[in-house]
Formats: structure tokens, C-alpha cells, sequence
């Protein structure tokens, strides 16, 4: 597979499923967090 | 201070004023959500910029990617020998909310891994309302245990502190992500030279 269509796949899986990044998002803020 | 320190201090300091308390928390968690939004927004459109330069844009993320992976790794290590600037504070709920906004840029040290595989990522994708809405939900998630501090009159403090011990692992995996990024663009940028 040609690198540039990897990203693009990889950048169409990642907008694809926006609720579900946004889920990983929250958590990785979420499990971030410092005092 | 800590920053359960700060927000402990500002629900001390207006316990006769809990209705401004949590207003002071909640300015802050605003601060931190705004920081992060254009902090993401910012790597998409420098993203979307940089994509027209192929090999270029391709080198300069795998040195990126790398970089931000090792020091990721190397997190504890990092923390010893740099801490995060100081930022001043000051009480009430606008400068709590400054105090916030600086809170997400300042402590880019404390969280790089996730945060820079985050800005990689919306950078990769190039959409800057995409690259917002990723750091919205990083905010949203890095500002809610301080929302619900303040909420809750410091009750969750405990609770903040055992969230903190799966930082490292998230840390870990964030780092050999943002590798394995960084070998990818390293490809691409040969390929494409």
C-alpha cells in the first residue's frame, strides 16, 4: 500500500468515528490528569 | 502548588461563598478547555499548511513524532529534570480562568504523550474543526476531576490521586504510538523525496 493512501486510510478511520475518538479523547484527558 | 492545592485554596478561601467557588472552578475548567481547543485547532491548520510541502512536512513529523515519543517514554525522567513553569495565580473566578488557559500550555511536560499524539493526530487529519473537537474531548477530560473538585467542595481529592497512577501507562502507550508515527512519516518522507 502506498504510505500516502495509509494516511489518508488512517485519517478517514479517525474522522469515520468521531464519537468514538472523542470517547478516547475524554479518557486520555481524563487518565492525564496531574496535581 | 499543586493544582488540587489551587483549587483546594480557592474553595477555602470562598467556603462562605460556595456559589463562587464552584464558579471559580468552573472558570478554570473553561481555561483549560479553551488552552486546548487552540492548542488543537492551531496543529490542524499547521497540519493542513505544512501537508502541501510532501517530504518536508513528512520529515519534519517524524522528527516531531520521535522526539515527543522518547520524551513520553522517558516521562519520569523528563519531570525530574524539568518541571513546569510557574504560572502565576490569582484568586477569583477570572483568574482562575487564566490560570487555566496557561495551566494547559505550561504543563505540556506533565502530559506530553497523549497531548502530542493528540496534536499529531489532528495535524495528520488536517481538519481544523476535527483538530478542535479532539482537544475539546482531551480538555473536557483533563478539566472534569478539577470541575468536580470544585463542585464537590474538595471531596474528590483521593479519588484525583488514584486516577493519577494510570498517567504512566497511558503515557507509555502514547509514546510507542507517536514511535510508531514517527517511523511511519520517516517511510513516507523517504518514499516520497
Amino acid at each position: 500500500m502506498n504510505p500516502s493512501d495509509w494516511l489518508h486510510r488512517f485519517a478517514g478511520s479517525v474522522t469515520a468515528h468521531p464519537a468514538l475518538a472523542v470517547l478516547v479523547a475524554i479518557a486520555a484527558g481524563l487518565l492525564t490528569t496531574s496535581t | 502548588m499543586g493544582i488540587v492545592g489551587y483549587v483546594g485554596a480557592q474553595m477555602n478561601l470562598a467556603a462562605d461563598r460556595l456559589r463562587q467557588g464552584r464558579f471559580v472552578a468552573a472558570s478554570f475548567f473553561g481555561g483549560v478547555v479553551l488552552g486546548l481547543v487552540v492548542l488543537g485547532t492551531v496543529a490542524a491548520y499547521v497540519g493542513r499548511v505544512l501537508a502541501r510541502w510532501d517530504a518536508a512536512f513528512a520529515l519534519g513529523a517524524a522528527v516531531f513524532s520521535v522526539a515527543a515519543g522518547v520524551v513520553a517514554l522517558l516521562g519520569p525522567v523528563v519531570r525530574r529534570h524539568l518541571s513546569n513553569p510557574k504560572i502565576p495565580n490569582r484568586g477569583g473566578p477570572w483568574g482562575a480562568f487564566v490560570y487555566g488557559l496557561l495551566f494547559s500550555i505550561a504543563t505540556l511536560g506533565s502530559s506530553a504523550g497523549p497531548l502530542m499524539l493528540l496534536l499529531t493526530i489532528a495535524a495528520a487529519v488536517g481538519k481544523p474543526a476535527y483538530g478542535a473537537l479532539l482537544s475539546l474531548g482531551f480538555g473536557v477530560g483533563r478539566g472534569a476531576p478539577f470541575l468536580l473538585l470544585g463542585l464537590f467542595a474538595g471531596q474528590l481529592g483521593g479519588w484525583i490521586s488514584r486516577i493519577e497512577h494510570a498517567r504512566r501507562f497511558v503515557e507509555v502507550v502514547s509514546g510507542v504510538a507517536l514511535l510508531a508515527i514517527g517511523v511511519y512519516f520517516a517511510r513516507l518522507a523517504w518514499l516520497v523525496r
